[in-house]
């Protein structure tokens, strides 16, 4: 168990390595001098040899990279020159938003996916099955930033039910907040939903099948106890494969919801930094949110050797 | 009359497919007493499953739906209890409890065993944690699994096959039931186990007074442990009574046909295997007659006229359900007793010299090699042309590992394999492909070994084409025609899918298609094991038929040694990789020298209740051990009764013990065995 967690932990840190490598050269794959694509033309020699030497381009590729990671590790994440801010503190305001609303989606999805799919499963073939299904593949269908609109047109601006837009954590205004996270979680969990209904539908459909689940019913256990017992923790083998998958998903997501009800998240704030060509903060919003995907992935990993024995053991 | 434990009477299933309905049991009755061993015999499709099935309302309704008739439990009809209602659960897996026949699938592998034993003892008895825990010790011990307390927290994936079945006992035993159904408990295990499941079975009878209905396919399983037995067929009983009866006056036409049908260990082997003709009825294509009517030798006016014939007692506890009443026994008159022609044995055909096949285990990050299963360890034997060798040996002994050997499938890490004197394991990619026409292969499963896209035709011809074995397209239909008609199929089915054959006739398809390239030398690797019994003569007699037409030479691998027996010429015994005793038909039989031959001889029951009776059986211990852990010196030392400290030590070579008899055993000389 502990060395598979350990390989696990090994292979994650490769991974931000590897990452890591990629955002670095991104700098240098930009087309021209890095200062004049930052800045733009009209400055003057002296100002970009100026900033030539503070961003260390002067020094060899190597020691440009070490002196990059080194100076991440510390906190020091690079100056944005579209906000004159250090990155960090723009990273430290806007990744809390994009956490809260990326867990708690993916919470949501999870929640929702499992018990749409087990109750399918169970009623294969019934009405329920056939609503629900239809309206899963609806879900997957829907384009994020088509329904954020049309939620706010509804919810919004014809019943005025909901603000439109913004963002504030519930311990800072409860109801509020509620009334705000409503909408943005919608879209950002609505493909989630789907497709984990339809895994689950699928695997559990497949678990019922088993023998074991015929030795639990002969073992005299209440119907409830032998699904959501014997079948469930079965199912949930695949489910959490994707899960590792559409944690991607949503956090890409993020992106288009937060332009959509401009919240002040990373998402936003990666999209505004991308137009405006800021590629200090364009680095340091890419590996922050390849951590954040890894480390999610990893959680996945251990979940995996937590449901499956067979993974533990080997 | 007196009560009884479990009483079904007239009981009817049926299954409501898009084509028809199937009645799967069809007015069955039977019973069942307490601390009685019940068995139901039947071939796949016979009912026997589902009438028990139907009895707790475990099958799925729908398609299944129970028509008629009644089980009374200690007196209450437990088709009348509400289905999945707090009543009748009661009695599921409280009073009449479950084994099942697969023990990988049958346990859920993502809660530990003590989970899933203490899930029933709370369930039922209403124990308490504490209490519960306690009692799953008692079982596990009650079954024979030591270190109960650590073993509690394991989960399946942790035990064996034979461990797992025990599991489920223990689970099965929990609340201590009444009545203990076992599904073809241990078809799914090796020879040996299955012994040791069914002693414990019967232990656990007499020590608690359970009564057990043994479900099983396997007559001479029946013949070892059970009391009474019924006989079904298409979804009817068709003959009942005690086992002495049923095996020594069979009175149904079916029943005699199985006995006669099935090799025996003591048999005489001249005796030619009298086969049933024909396929199993499709219960969908009853049409109220005798449902073994189109099979029947005996069948009368009387039989194509009157319906379904009623059960007729011919004694107290003996009954049939034929028109013919219970006709005579004809086996002797029809099996004529040719006596067995000598065979001609040509010169060495294949000789398999020190062959070992190991695969590296590797470890850690950088791949190192840490250790080797030996799945072949220094194996060595021969075969003469137009000889038929069996292999056996249980799970894991390297049987079929051998066999893709000798097919050249893989490379083998050492040794020499002699094909007509020439060295095969060190050929070319382009020079294998022409000995694959001599070297010919029948598989185990009819089911997945013939590509469900391709006709019949074209599986069985396409050899003829890659091998250029034919010159024009009407020589290439007579081949094929020719084929067909050798292994018993309508040539006019040759653009059939494969899908349309029962399981018999895809085997004959698939050895029509080893046939094809005239081959000197066929491997059968299991090809009657995935078989009816009735169907497994069939199959039998026809490799005996068509040896003796076209002079094959045969490895028959199997691990079931009375066939083995039966279609042998010489027997290869082998485990855990190594051959530990190589002998003449006859003397292996009569004087196996390796104590694995002899534990592996007493395992196998006798269809006789008589003999078993008689019979005395060799001590036996254990399962067989995983690759990874082989014994040192010996393989077989840590199983066996007669172990020194050299078996630990040394590993025996294989050496003669006069006549061709080889074994590979220290303590064979001097009778101390």
């Amino acid at each position: 168990m502990y060395k598979y967690i350990g390989k696990r932990i090994l292979q994650m840190f490769l991974a931000l390595f590897l990452i890591s490598v990629f955002v670095f050269a991104l700098l240098q794959m930009i087309p021209g001098d890095p200062v004049y694509a930052m800045l733009g033309d009209e400055i003057s020699i002296e100002r970009h040899d100026q900033v030539y030497k503070e961003m260390r381009l002067d020094r060899p590729l190597p020691e440009q990279y070490a002196m990059w990671v080194k100076g991440f590790l510390q906190g020091n994440m690079g100056y944005s020159f579209s906000y004159r801010k250090p990155v960090v503190e723009l990273v430290a305001a806007r990744l809390p938003a994009t956490m809260y609303l990326g867990v708690l989606s993916s919470l949501v999805s999870v929640a929702l996916g499992v018990l749409f799919g087990a109750v399918t499963a169970v009623k294969r073939g019934t009405w329920i099955d056939n609503v629900v299904t239809v309206i899963s593949n609806i879900g997957l269908a829907t384009p994020i930033f088509w329904l954020g609109i049309l939620l706010v047109l509804v919810f919004s601006l014809k019943l005025g039910w909901l603000p439109s837009n913004g963002f504030v954590f519930p311990w800072e205004d409860f109801s509020l907040s509620v009334k705000q996270t409503i909408m943005p979680v919608i879209c950002m969990s609505i493909g989630g939903v789907a497709s984990y209904t339809r895994q689950t539908r699928s695997s559990m459909l497949e678990v019922i099948r088993q023998d074991y689940i015929r030795t639990a019913r002969s073992k005299g256990l209440p119907e409830g106890r032998v699904i959501w017992k014997h079948a469930l923790k079965n199912a949930l083998i695949p489910i959490l494969t994707l899960i590792a998958v559409t944690l991607r998903n949503t956090i890409a997501g993020a992106a288009v919801v937060e332009n959509v009800f401009n919240i002040n998240g990373m998402g936003s704030l990666m999209v505004q930094c991308i137009t405006k060509r800021d590629f200090q903060l364009v680095q340091a919003c890419i590996l922050l949110l390849s951590a954040v995907t890894c480390v999610c992935n990893l959680l996945v990993d251990i979940a995996y050797a937590y449901v499956d024995p067979r993974i533990r053991l080997k | 009359m007196a009560e009884h434990l479990l009483q079904v009477d007239h009981l009817q299933t049926v299954f409501h497919t898009r084509e028809a309905l199937v009645r799967a049991v069809d007015d069955v009755s039977f019973y069942v007493d307490a601390g009685e061993i019940v068995s139901i015999v039947g071939e796949s499709g016979s009912g026997k499953s589902v009438s028990m099935l139907s009895v707790l309302q475990l099958i799925q309704m729908p398609p299944g739906e129970i028509t008629g008739g009644k089980a009374l439990f200690e007196g209450q009809d437990l088709l009348a209890l509400k289905p999945g209602g707090e009543e009748l659960r009661r009695v599921r897996g409280g009073k009449i409890s479950m084994i099942f026949q697969e023990p990988m699938t049958s346990l859920n592998p993502v809660l530990t065993v003590g989970d899933q034993i203490m899930e029933s003892v709370t369930l039922h008895l209403g124990y308490g944690k504490k209490e519960a825990r306690a009692r799953a010790l008692e079982l596990l011990e009650l079954v024979g699994i030591p270190d109960g307390e650590e073993r509690l927290g394991y989960y399946p994936v942790q035990f064996s096959g034979g461990m797992r079945q025990r599991v489920m006992i223990a689970m099965a035993m929990a609340s201590s039931p009444k009545l203990l159904i076992a599904d073809e408990a241990t078809t799914a295990l090796d020879v040996t186990t299955q012994e040791q499941i069914l002693d414990l079975l019967r232990d656990i009878v007499r020590k608690t007074g359970t009564a057990l209905i043994i479900i099983t396919h396997n007559l001479s399983v029946v013949a070892r442990y059970a009391d009474r037995i019924y006989v079904m067929y298409a979804g009817n009983v068709v003959e009942r009574g005690t086992a002495a009866e049923m095996f020594s006056s069979p009175a149904h036409p079916y029943t005699q046909g199985l006995l006669q049908a099935i090799p025996r260990l003591d048999g005489d082997k001249s005796r030619p295997l009298i086969a049933i003709e024909g396929m199993p009825l499709n219960p969908a294509k009853k049409d109220g007659r005798c449902p073994f009517l189109p099979r029947c030798r005996f069948a009368g006016e009387a039989c194509r006229e009157k319906p379904m014939p009623p059960m007729e007692d011919l004694g107290p506890s003996h009954g049939v359900a034929c028109w013919q009443g219970a006709p005579e026994k004809g086996g002797e008159a029809l099996g004529e007793r040719a006596a067995p022609a000598r065979k001609e044995l040509g010169d060495v055909l294949l000789s398999i010299n020190r062959v070992k096949k190991f695969y590296p285990i590797y470890k850690g990050v950088l791949r190192r090699k840490v250790a080797d299963v030996k799945a072949l360890d220094d194996v060595t034997f021969s075969l003469r042309a137009g000889e038929t060798v069996g292999l056996v040996g249980e799970s894991g002994c390297g049987k079929t590992t051998l066999a893709k050997s000798i097919l050249c499938l893989h490379d083998i890490t050492e040794g020499e394999i002699l094909f007509e004197g020439r060295d095969i394991t060190k050929l070319k990619k382009n020079a294998i492909r022409p000995l694959r026409r001599d070297i010919q292969f029948i598989f185990q499963d009819p089911y997945g070994s013939l590509d469900p896209r391709q006709t019949a035709g074209s599986i069985v011809g396409e050899v003829l084409k890659v091998n250029r074995l034919v010159s024009s397209k009407e020589e290439y239909d007579r081949r094929v025609a020719e084929l067909f008609q050798a292994v018993g199929v309508d040539p006019a089915l040759r653009d059939r899918m494969p899908h349309e054959f029962s399981g018999g006739q895809r085997q004959r398809l698939g050895i029509a298609r080893a046939l094809a390239s005239n081959p000197k030398l066929v491997i059968c690797d299991e090809p009657i094991s995935a078989l009816d019994v009735s169907i497994q003569a069939q199959i039998i007699n026809l490799l005996i038929k068509l040896q003796k037409e076209r002079g094959l030479t045969y490895l028959f691998i199997a691990h079931d040694l009375s066939v083995v027996r039966h279609i042998s010429d010489r027997v290869v015994v082998m485990y855990l990789g190594r051959v530990v005793e190589v002998s003449p038909w006859q003397e292996l039989y009569e004087k196996p020298l390796h104590p694995y031959t002899r534990a592996l001889l007493s395992a196998i029951p006798i269809p006789d209740p008589e003999v078993e009776k008689r019979r005395g059986r060799a001590a036996f211990q254990g399962e067989v051990p995983s690759l990874l852990n082989r014994p040192s010196g010996c393989v077989f030392h840590n199983r066996c009764p007669y172990k020194s400290e050299r078996c630990e030590r040394d590993v025996p070579e294989l050496t003669d013990q006069g006549g061709g008899h080889l074994a590979a055993c220290f303590h064979i000389p001097g009778g101390a065995l």
